[in-house]
């Protein structure tokens, strides 16, 4: 693989996780507000529906992230912790993304399980 | 030239003038994190003083050694010190501005007179803030200061505004002491210190740092928005004129959550500094603990509703914020697998610095375990506002940041002072101080969970509460004694201590290469570097020693370190640092008088005393160096550039934000009697604007070129149109804020202040640009081509935010 090619795998793999959840996060509550709120109700949203498909177009993103960060790491299986960059500065990157994608891949699963639930917008 | 007098012309070059005055115009790193170390203890003593006066009241049910009113004070106090002017500029400021150059092995932060500005804006604001006190009208309405209890209507003294006013004043240190620190670790990195070789201690201080610079506009626009209403009648919390009382909740903890990660992540990086040092061994599984510092603080900003799961925020939001509590707690669980993994694996040898670590370990495991409870929406809304959460922070703020940071005095004072502590003492006071910390805030837990509501002035007898709160009070006298044990060893072993050496610990991180206390110039030769452990690598040592043999890498041209590339560290340019300057203290004095009339509604006295602020800008400016630039990576300049439009925009971010949660609570937005904005002359006006960033890219691309006429005509163009917009803006502003009145509606109020917001970003930029023509109609320098490319820069982003602000007029038409 060029190196390029690697570089541009390694910067997905470590921010298009962190993003992509950042963004499902806040609009996500947006949503979620805004079909709860007065403005809102006048809108007609189907919150349900598009916590949905946030919930998934999220998860997409954050496994295609993993997988980035898997490929990169194991085009780096030649390096140690400590080789100096670009090579080693991948590796290094390419092992906290697989950390990291796995607990954003969590807590948009834990999102989307509460939305696929229809809760109320107040408790009661 | 023999090593010897390399060293001798170092240290003349890097010599700062004597006695007091060179202090006061110092912009060594490690002169200003002392200033923040003593400063910063100073206010811990008062913050301490204030919760030793508190327990005091408590200890027993219906006291009155304290009056209510005062009560107040003091328990607002002791947490907006504690938390703004002890932890964060100690970290960041002491810790951080001492140790990082160190460990990187830089000469310097990135912006030295920036970094002496924080230290002096810090100390300004610390003083405004307790001045309060002289007046008898300290903030009174806690350390979150909730409206409506911090409106006008219910505190009209000026209590309040000095809490705003004080925070906003140091934020702005906070912001620059941040954005240094964030360029220092891209741009100042040794070459060969590529992101795998640097030190954890590094990692925790850019995540810290990071968050700062995202976190602090929420607080600073919070307390604007505080000001215009309770100063000049906007309405941003009411109901009835559109607002929401929870805006100011929603934004103080959109920075108040990530402020405690802020608090905890250099606790950490001290944290992985000491163990490996005393277990003997390199941290385990060291790329996952550098991932989690940042995950930990990334993932912090998404938490801060589950300090509001009691308010009635719907049910999917409390779900949302629930599972993000729950996940940020395994970033900090990995991290303290491996700190345990790594002393388990290792060779323990546990001497003060590593007790105190243990300590922390300890504390922090109790408080993330309470914490994790919180983020159970149930539990929380039976225990929020109880002393079960003062416990659970107390044991994390005390427990999991001051106990590193005491563990890291004890560390680094060898470092430092070239003298080393009693260790004797040293242990009898991490037992002191754990038994009082414990003893103080442990029984905290139990009788919240007996009811006892946090902030209460006094209590009455017989609902189970006095044996718990007599011990809590005696616990935090021992606490204080343990803590003077702490203070009376450290200035006992600076008259008497041993000598230290260089390395009284085998440190495997820089700074322990050099002499204690470090020369001026802190490195004789840069450094080579091949891992995050250098004093460890001995090949690396001897080949320093090669190195400054041959005068390679030494620098000794003049104030020089090198600037190598972000991410692998390869030599990019050698910087010329400047010296020593008044500019900065000159310019918090002015800043600081300007705050004192602000506070006193004196608006032209204020902006008389910041447009003193704006001279001393240009006088600090007007000395530059004269060398010509030899780069091949982008310049720290421009990486400044960047992170202020960061923190700049997420300031813009938040007003817009706000517009748009104001917007969901409105039936009618504008208001049915509000005309609409107009649509062409705005449209017009901000495309001239936008378009002045052809010309602003041009001058900045020749100016690199070193094309200097085209580059001043280019930027004289550019100027001409941004004074134009400037002035034509300025005087439509007056007839806006006639017609859409901002004490009439919530919307007129975030509109206004929009519009104001974008108007003074511009009225900065017009004001660089005016600079620039000045100063590059004769000649093209180094420092001159840097700062038209920041500018260049700035007025990109301020483009894009003037589109922006103009897409939030027009939004109205829908």
């Amino acid at each position: 693989m060029t190196r390029s090619r690697l570089e541009l795998l390694q910067w997905f793999a470590l921010f298009a996780g962190p993003l992509a959840w950042a963004t499902e996060h806040v609009v996500g509550y947006g949503i979620s507000d805004a079909s709860c709120r007065v403005a809102g109700a006048q809108w007609g949203l189907d919150a349900t529906v598009l916590q949905i498909v946030l919930a998934v177009l999220t998860a997409i993103v954050v496994i295609a992230a993993w997988l980035a960060a898997f490929v990169a790491f194991r085009e780096t299986r030649s390096v140690d912790d400590y080789t100096p960059g670009p090579l080693g500065r991948i590796r290094f990157f390419a092992q906290a993304a697989l950390l990291g994608n796995v607990l954003f891949f969590v807590i948009v699963v834990l999102d989307g399980v509460s939305t696929v639930h229809d809760l109320p917008c107040h408790q009661a | 030239m023999a090593v010897v007098d390399r060293i001798e012309h170092l240290e003349e070059l890097w010599l700062e003038r004597p006695g007091g005055l060179g202090w006061l115009t110092t912009v060594d790193h490690k002169r200003i994190g002392i200033l923040y170390f003593w400063t910063t203890i100073v206010f811990f003593a008062a913050g301490g003083t204030e919760a030793l006066l508190m327990r005091t009241q408590l200890a027993q049910p219906d006291q009155t050694v304290v009056s209510p009113e005062t009560y107040d004070q003091l328990m607002t106090m002791h947490g907006v010190t504690m938390i703004f002017f002890f932890i964060i500029p100690m970290t960041t400021g002491a810790f951080g501005n001492y140790l990082v150059p160190l460990m990187i092995g830089a000469r310097d932060m990135a912006f030295p007179r920036l970094n002496a500005l924080s230290y002096w804006i810090f100390l300004g604001s610390g003083i405004f803030m307790y001045s309060s006190f002289l007046v008898g009208q300290a903030p009174n309405a806690g350390w979150f200061d909730y409206v409506p209890l911090a409106l006008r209507q219910y505190d009209g003294g000026l209590n309040i505004d000095f809490y705003a006013l004080g925070l906003i004043f140091s934020g702005v240190a906070s912001t620059a002491g941040a954005l240094n620190l964030i360029v220092t670790i891209f741009k100042l990195r040794a070459p060969g210190m590529s992101w795998n070789r640097m030190p954890l201690f590094c990692f925790a201080l850019l995540a810290a740092s990071l968050s700062l610079i995202f976190a602090l506009p929420a607080l600073t626009v919070d307390c604007v928005f505080l000001e215009l209403q309770r100063k000049l009648g906007f309405h941003f919390f009411d109901v009835a004129h559109g607002g929401d009382p929870l805006l100011w909740q929603h934004l103080f903890w959109i920075f108040g959550h990530p402020e405690v990660y802020i608090i905890v992540l250099p606790a950490f990086g001290i944290a992985t500094s000491i163990i490996p040092t005393f277990a003997r061994r390199r941290m385990v599984a060291f790329p996952l603990v550098a991932m989690a510092e940042l995950l930990v603080a990334f993932i912090g900003f998404g938490v801060w509703a589950h300090h509001m799961f009691a308010t009635g925020l719907t049910t999917t939001t409390l779900v949302f914020f629930a599972a993000a509590s729950m996940m940020v707690v395994v970033p900090s669980t990995i991290q303290i697998y491996a700190w345990l993994m790594t002393v388990n694996l290792g060779t323990p040898d546990f001497r003060a610095p590593l007790m105190f670590i243990g300590g922390f370990i300890i504390f922090f495991v109790l408080g993330g375990l309470s914490g994790i409870m919180f983020a159970a929406v149930p539990f929380d809304q039976a225990t929020t506002d109880t002393y079960f959460v003062v416990a659970h922070f107390h044991f994390i703020i005390f427990g999991a940041a001051v106990f590193p940071l005491l563990g890291g005095i004890y560390y680094w004072f060898p470092k430092v002072t070239g003298r080393m502590y009693d260790e004797q003492l040293a242990r009898w006071s991490f037992w002191l101080t754990f038994v009082g910390t414990s003893l103080t805030f442990f029984p905290m837990h139990i009788v919240g969970l007996l009811g006892m509501t946090r902030r209460v002035y006094t209590y009455r007898h017989g609902l189970g509460w006095d044996a718990y709160n007599l011990v809590e009070t005696i616990g935090g006298f021992i606490l204080a004694a343990g803590l003077l044990l702490i203070a009376f060893n450290i200035v006992r072993s600076l008259r008497s201590g041993e000598p230290a050496g260089r390395d009284p610990f085998y440190g495997g991180t820089l700074e322990w290469t050099i002499p204690s206390p470090p020369p001026h110039y802190n490195f004789a030769v840069i450094p080579t570097v091949s891992s995050p452990y250098p004093n460890w690598d001995e090949p690396d040592r001897e080949e320093d020693l090669r190195r400054l043999a041959q005068g390679e890498l030494v620098l000794d041209g003049g104030h020089e370190t090198p600037a190598t590339t972000v991410n692998d560290a390869e030599l990019a340019e050698i910087l010329d640092m400047p010296p020593e300057s008044p500019w900065p203290i000159v310019l918090s004095l002015v800043v600081t008088i300007a705050a004192f009339f602000l506070l006193t509604e004196h608006y032209v006295t204020a902006a008389f005393f910041l447009s003193l602020a704006v001279l001393a800008l240009a006088g600090w400016h007007a000395a530059e160096p004269d060398t010509l630039p030899v780069r091949t990576a982008r310049s720290k300049g421009w990486w400044g550039a960047v992170v202020f439009v960061a923190t700049e925009a997420t300031l813009f971010g938040t007003i817009v934000g706000t517009y748009i949660y104001l917007r969901l609570q409105n039936a009618h937005w504008p208001p049915p009697n509000v005309p609409k904005p107009p649509v062409l002359t705005p449209t017009l006006l901000t495309a001239a604007l936008v378009l002045t960033s052809i010309p602003m890219y041009i001058a900045s691309r020749a100016a690199g070129e070193g094309r200097r006429a085209t580059a001043w005509r280019a930027i004289t163009v550019a100027f001409v149109v941004q004074l134009a917009y400037l002035i034509w803006q300025v005087h439509d502003f007056v007839h806006t804020v006639h017609v859409y009145d901002p004490q009439q509606s919530a919307w007129a109020s975030v509109f206004v202040t929009l519009l104001g917001a974008d108007h003074l970003h511009v009225l900065a930029g017009v004001l660089f640009s005016a600079w620039f023509v000045l100063r590059i109609r004769s000649r093209l320098t180094r420092y001159r081509i840097v700062g038209l490319q920041g500018t260049a820069f700035y007025w990109h982003a301020v483009n894009v935010i003037t589109a922006v602000v103009l897409v939030v007029q027009l939004s109205t038409r829908l």
